[in-house]
C-alpha cells in the first residue's frame, strides 16, 4: 500500500518529537509534581464533600485508596527524575 | 405507531444512548484539564455522527441493506476483510470498557473490587441478549439513560458562563500541555464517533423495516438525537470544569469522576451518577455486543436478528456469547477501566478512514441509494473529520504514550 | 449483467425468504462455439478461501480432505436477482447451514432457553 511510507514518516516524526520533549527529567518531575497537587486538592475536596454528607463513607474509602496508589506512583517518578 | 410518536422516540432513544463511558471519560479529562476549551471538540464529534447515523439510516431504507451486508457485496470478501477486522477489534475494546464502567459503578455502590464484578456483569448483558428483543435492548436501554440528564441539571446549578461556554464552540490552541489536549481532542472524536454508533444503527434500521417513507424521520431522529446527545457530555465536561479545574484536579482515576456531580447536587448527586454510569454503560455494551454479531453475521450472510431465538440464529448468537465473558475478561484481567476507556477512544479515533470510508463510498451509490445520494457537503465534512482526527491521532497517541 | 456486481457477496434467500448465506462464487460453464454461461452459485466450503489466498484454500482442503460443506445452487433454481438473490431451494436440507446446525446443536443446546 502506497501510504505505508507516508505513515512510516509521520510516526517517526512523532517519535522524535517525543523524545526530544517528554523524556527530559526537568518536564517528567514536571509533570508528576502537577499530579500530586492534583490528588492534594482531590483529598481536600473529598473531605470537604465528606462533611457535608455529600458521599458516602466507603467511597470516601475507595477514594482514598486511590489517592494512595497514584501520589506513591506520582512520587517514585519524582524520584527517579531526580525532583526535590 | 404514529410518525410524531416514532420521530420523538427515536430522538429520545438518541439522548439517552448518548453518554457512555468513552464520552463521559473524556469529557471529564477534558474539563478538568482545559476548562471549556475543548467543547469544540464534543460539538464536532457530535455533528459528525449525527451526519453519519443519518447515513447509516439512509443506507438501509433506500437498499434495505445493513451497512456490513451492502459492504461485503460492494467490495467484496476481500475489501470487506479489513474494514470487519478494524471495526471488531476496536469495537471490541469500546465493549470491554463499557464493561468496566459497569463494574466501576457497582464497585463505587458496594465497595467491592470491580475485577469480582466483570464476568457477573457479562453474564447480565448475555442473558438480556439471550432473552431480550431488539426493541427491548435499543429502547430500554435507552429511555433508562435519560438518567444521564443528571449532568445537565448537575452543571446547569453550577451556574455555568453559557457565554464563555459558547465561545469555545470555535476550536482553540492550548496555552499549556499541548500533547495532552490533541490526544484529549482526538479521544472525544473518537468517544463521539464510534462506529458501533451507525453500525448498530442500520442494523435496527432494517430490524424495524425502514423503507424509503422514513427518509425525512431518519434525518430528524438522527439530527437532533445526536446534537441533544452531544449536550449531556457537554454538561459533563462543563461539571468538570466548574468542579475540579478550580481546585486544580486532573482525572487520573474514574473514583474521581462522582465529584462531578456531588458537588452541585450533593448526595443525591452521587446516586444519580451511579445510575447514570451504570446504565448508559450497560446499555451501550448491549450495543456494542449486538453490533459485533451483526457484522459478522451479516457479511457471512447468516442467519441474523435479535427477534429471532438463539437457535434460529445460532452463528449469530455465539459471537456475542463468547464475545461478551471475552470483553469482560479484560476488566478481571486488571486493565485500568479509565485507562482501557481512553485509549480505546483514540484507536477509534486512528482507525475512522477505515471504519468510515467504505460507507461513504456505499452512500455515493446510485445503486444503493437511488436518488438520494450523498452531497458533497456530507462527503466533504465526514471525510475531512475522519483522515483530520486519525492524522492527529497518530502524532497524539505515540506523544501520549510516551509522556507517560 | 454484470456478474461481480449484481451476484457475487450477495445475500441468498432459500424458498421461504430465509437467509441461507451469501453467494461466495459463481461456476461459469463454457461450450464451444458459445459464450460462457452461468451454471451455478456455490455458497459455503472453501470458496470464499479461494478468493482471498489460493495458498490458505488449499491448506484447507487438505486439513479437510476436499473442499468442506459447499452448496452448488443450478442457476435454474435462481428466481430473483435483486437485493437478494432469491433460489428456489429449501435451506435445511442443504449444506449451507452445516455450521449453523452445527453450532446449535452442539453448543447453543447446552445453554438453557435457546
Amino acid at each position: 500500500m502506497t501510504i505505508a511510507p507516508v505513515v512510516r514518516a509521520v510516526l517517526t516524526a512523532a517519535l522524535l518529537t517525543a523524545s526530544a520533549g517528554c523524556n527530559r527529567p526537568a518536564e517528567k518531575a514536571r509533570k508528576a509534581a502537577q499530579t500530586l497537587r492534583s490528588w492534594d486538592a482531590t483529598l481536600a475536596l473529598l473531605e470537604a464533600e465528606a462533611a457535608r454528607d455529600a458521599v458516602p463513607q466507603q467511597y470516601v474509602g475507595q477514594l482514598r485508596r486511590a489517592a494512595g496508589e497514584e501520589r506513591s506512583r506520582a512520587l517514585a517518578r519524582l524520584r527517579e527524575s531526580g525532583g526535590p | 405507531m404514529s410518525k410524531l410518536l416514532e420521530i420523538a422516540l427515536g430522538i429520545v432513544t438518541g439522548i439517552g444512548g448518548f453518554l457512555e463511558a468513552g464520552s463521559l471519560a473524556t469529557a471529564a479529562q477534558a474539563g478538568a484539564s482545559f476548562g471549556f476549551q475543548l467543547v469544540w471538540a464534543i460539538a464536532l464529534g457530535a455533528v459528525s455522527i449525527a451526519f453519519l447515523v443519518e447515513m447509516a439510516g439512509r443506507l438501509a431504507a433506500m437498499s434495505h441493506h445493513t451497512l456490513p451486508d451492502a459492504m461485503r457485496e460492494r467490495f467484496g470478501i476481500r475489501f470487506f476483510l479489513l474494514p470487519l477486522i478494524t471495526v471488531s477489534l476496536v469495537s471490541f475494546l469500546v465493549l470491554a470498557s463499557e464493561i468496566s464502567g459497569v463494574c466501576l459503578a457497582l464497585q463505587l455502590v458496594t465497595g467491592v473490587p470491580l475485577r469480582w464484578w466483570a464476568l457477573p456483569v457479562a453474564g447480565a448483558l448475555w442473558f438480556v441478549l439471550w432473552k431480550g428483543t431488539f426493541g427491548m435492548v435499543e429502547k430500554g436501554a435507552s429511555l433508562l439513560g435519560l438518567v444521564t440528564l443528571s449532568f445537565v441539571v448537575g452543571a446547569l446549578k453550577l451556574d455555568p458562563p453559557l457565554a464563555e461556554i459558547g465561545a469555545n464552540l470555535l476550536p482553540s490552541l492550548p496555552a499549556h500541555d499541548g500533547a495532552k489536549y490533541w490526544f484529549t481532542a482526538v479521544s472525544i472524536i473518537g468517544a463521539s464517533v464510534s462506529p458501533y454508533l451507525f453500525y448498530f444503527y442500520s442494523a435496527g434500521a432494517v430490524e424495524d423495516g425502514w423503507d424509503e417513507d422514513y427518509i425525512g424521520i431518519n434525518r430528524l431522529v438522527s439530527g437532533m438525537g445526536m446534537t441533544f446527545g452531544g449536550v449531556i457530555a457537554v454538561a459533563a465536561l462543563v461539571c468538570a470544569a466548574l468542579v475540579l479545574k478550580p481546585h486544580g484536579i486532573e482525572v487520573d482515576r474514574y473514583e474521581q469522576v462522582p465529584l462531578l456531580l456531588t458537588s452541585p447536587l450533593g448526595r443525591w448527586g452521587f446516586r444519580l451518577f451511579v445510575a447514570s454510569l451504570a446504565i448508559a454503560c450497560f446499555g451501550a455494551a448491549l450495543e456494542i455486543a449486538l453490533q459485533l454479531a451483526y457484522l459478522a453475521a451479516q457479511g457471512f450472510g447468516w442467519r441474523w436478528g435479535e427477534n429471532l431465538r438463539p437457535r434460529d440464529a445460532a452463528r449469530f448468537a455465539l459471537v456475542y456469547t463468547v464475545g461478551l465473558p471475552l470483553a469482560g475478561l479484560v476488566t478481571v484481567l486488571g486493565v485500568d477501566p479509565l485507562k482501557l476507556t481512553i485509549f480505546s477512544m483514540a484507536l477509534t479515533a486512528l482507525s475512522l478512514p477505515v471504519t468510515v470510508l467504505p460507507l461513504l463510498v456505499l452512500m455515493n451509490d446510485p445503486l444503493y441509494l437511488g436518488d438520494r445520494t450523498n452531497g458533497w457537503v456530507s462527503n466533504a465534512a465526514v471525510l475531512a473529520v475522519s483522515v483530520l482526527a486519525c492524522l492527529v491521532a497518530l502524532v497524539a497517541i505515540p506523544l501520549q504514550i510516551v509522556g507517560n | 449483467m454484470q456478474l461481480g456486481r449484481a451476484v457475487l457477496d450477495q445475500q441468498v434467500l432459500d424458498a421461504e425468504g430465509r437467509h441461507m448465506g451469501k453467494v461466495d462464487g459463481v461456476i461459469l460453464a463454457w461450450h464451444t462455439g458459445e459464450p460462457a454461461r452461468v451454471s451455478a452459485l456455490v455458497i459455503g466450503g472453501t470458496t470464499l478461501l479461494w478468493r482471498l489466498h489460493p495458498r490458505l484454500a488449499a491448506w484447507a482442503e487438505r486439513r479437510r480432505g476436499g473442499e468442506g460443506h459447499v452448496t452448488r445452487v443450478p442457476w435454474r433454481s435462481v428466481l430473483t436477482i435483486g437485493v437478494d438473490v432469491k433460489v428456489d431451494i429449501a435451506s435445511e436440507p442443504s449444506p449451507a447451514l452445516h455450521w449453523e446446525h452445527w453450532v446449535r446443536d452442539r453448543i447453543l443446546r447446552r445453554i438453557p432457553g435457546a
